[in-house]
């Protein structure tokens, strides 16, 4: 189980079928834009009339991405890429503790 | 025997009717390049062929191994081919167990020894499994968006708290997106949560904006959030579900994700779990 730098997700690398997991940051949510508001990382734009947009006007107007975004996904499928990747990020880490699985078999009684 | 044999050298046409098939001539300078493009785990193609040098009386077996990388990315090798004819060639999962959908083989003639040289010809194209090979001749020019594609079902993400679900389509993948499915355990902060599903290419304005129900979910609550075809817009137990645009084909780089008007910082999102029909992009 890895853990994103960037964003906080945890996430298996490998699915269960042995097919590759690419993780990509999502978009700042409404909380974490709201944050970044509060200290000042992002100043919301004026409306017409000079009021400024509050944070859920913000957010169905356009995307909020974080600088440090990482995205796993290759950057093309020709070879000559080579498993670069579109962004590291802050990067990513194994996770010290497994996550108990989801599916538990139990012995008989 | 070179190509620079004796011109009065007749070659052995009448044997050539029992190999079968329709051998193709190639000088010395031309060679089969063999490009595989792979999502599953663990496989091997092993590339059986057979080449009838000029001059010769027997066919010459060839078969390399291939083991793709697992990224959707090209994986080529090129076999070198001698003055003469290649008589078949047949590209057949040794190990590993690819769904239709996930390892698609190209076999090309090209003019030179690298992966880079000009092609002259495109024998056959396909999707190959362990039960079914890529073969030439008798094989097709199949598009690797063509067939039923795999069926998968794959774990998403479990965003931090207080971050929105988000799946990404991977570069040289197509989706078709039949389920979606999460969970979010809303936090004490007062709030009334509405989570709605974006669809989006990568850029700022999605292009479906599905909303379950005009329900909110309040603090501490933990509700399921389910999508799907055919599934009604309705309200259960601790679970919303809404419909999913039918036959939607996504392409890499295209996104699935939540947006939540008044989400809290300690909210959270779990159990990204979703199903899918995935072919590969970019053959």
């Amino acid at each position: 189980m890895l853990h994103c730098q960037s964003c906080g997700a945890t996430y298996e690398p490998t699915q269960p079928d042995g097919a590759q997991y690419f993780h990509a940051c999502p978009p700042l949510s409404r909380a974490e834009l709201a944050a970044a508001v509060k200290d000042g990382r992002v100043v919301l734009p004026k409306k017409p009339g000079g009021k400024t947009e509050t944070v859920d006007e913000a957010m169905a107007a356009r995307v909020y991405e974080r600088a440090n975004k990482r995205d796993e996904n290759i950057v093309s499928t020709k070879a000559a890429n080579d498993g670069a990747i579109l962004a590291e990020g802050a990067g990513a880490v194994e996770l010290d503790t497994p996550t108990p699985a989801r599916v538990v078999t139990v012995p008989q009684a | 025997m070179s190509s620079s044999a004796d011109p009065s050298f007749v070659p052995p046409l009448p044997p050539l009717a029992a190999f079968a098939g329709a051998p193709l001539y190639v000088t010395g300078d031309d060679n089969l390049l063999v490009t595989v493009k792979n999502a599953a785990a663990g496989v091997t193609i092993t590339i059986g062929g057979r080449t009838l040098a000029v001059g010769d009386a027997d066919a010459s077996p060839f078969g390399p191994t291939i083991v793709p990388a697992t990224d959707r990315s090209d994986s080529t090798i090129v076999i070198p081919l001698t003055s003469g004819w290649l008589v078949s060639v047949q590209a057949k999962v040794t190990a590993g167990s690819p769904l239709s959908g996930q390892t698609w083989v190209r076999f090309s003639l090209i003019h030179g020894q690298s992966a880079s040289s000009p092609e002259l010809f495109t024998l056959c194209s396909g999707y190959v499994t362990a039960k079914k090979p890529l073969s030439y001749p008798g094989g097709s020019l199949v598009d690797s968006l063509d067939g039923a594609g795999a069926l998968r079902s794959i774990i998403g993400a479990t965003p931090g708290a207080g971050a929105e679900v988000s799946e990404t389509v991977p570069t040289g993948a197509r989706w078709d997106l039949i389920a979606f499915r999460f969970r979010l355990a809303s936090a004490v902060a007062a709030a009334n949560r509405f989570v709605d599903l974006l669809l989006d290419d990568g850029g700022a304005i999605p292009y479906a904006h599905l909303y379950p129900v005009a329900t909110a979910q309040v603090a501490s609550f933990t509700f399921d959030y389910t999508f799907g075809h055919g599934l009604p817009n309705t309200t259960g137990q601790q679970a919303y579900m809404g419909p999913l645009p039918n036959d939607l084909r996504m392409g890499a780089g295209h996104r699935i994700r939540s947006s939540t008007l008044g989400l809290q910082a300690a909210d959270q999102f779990s159990q990204v779990q979703y199903l899918l029909r995935e072919w590969i992009e970019g053959s």
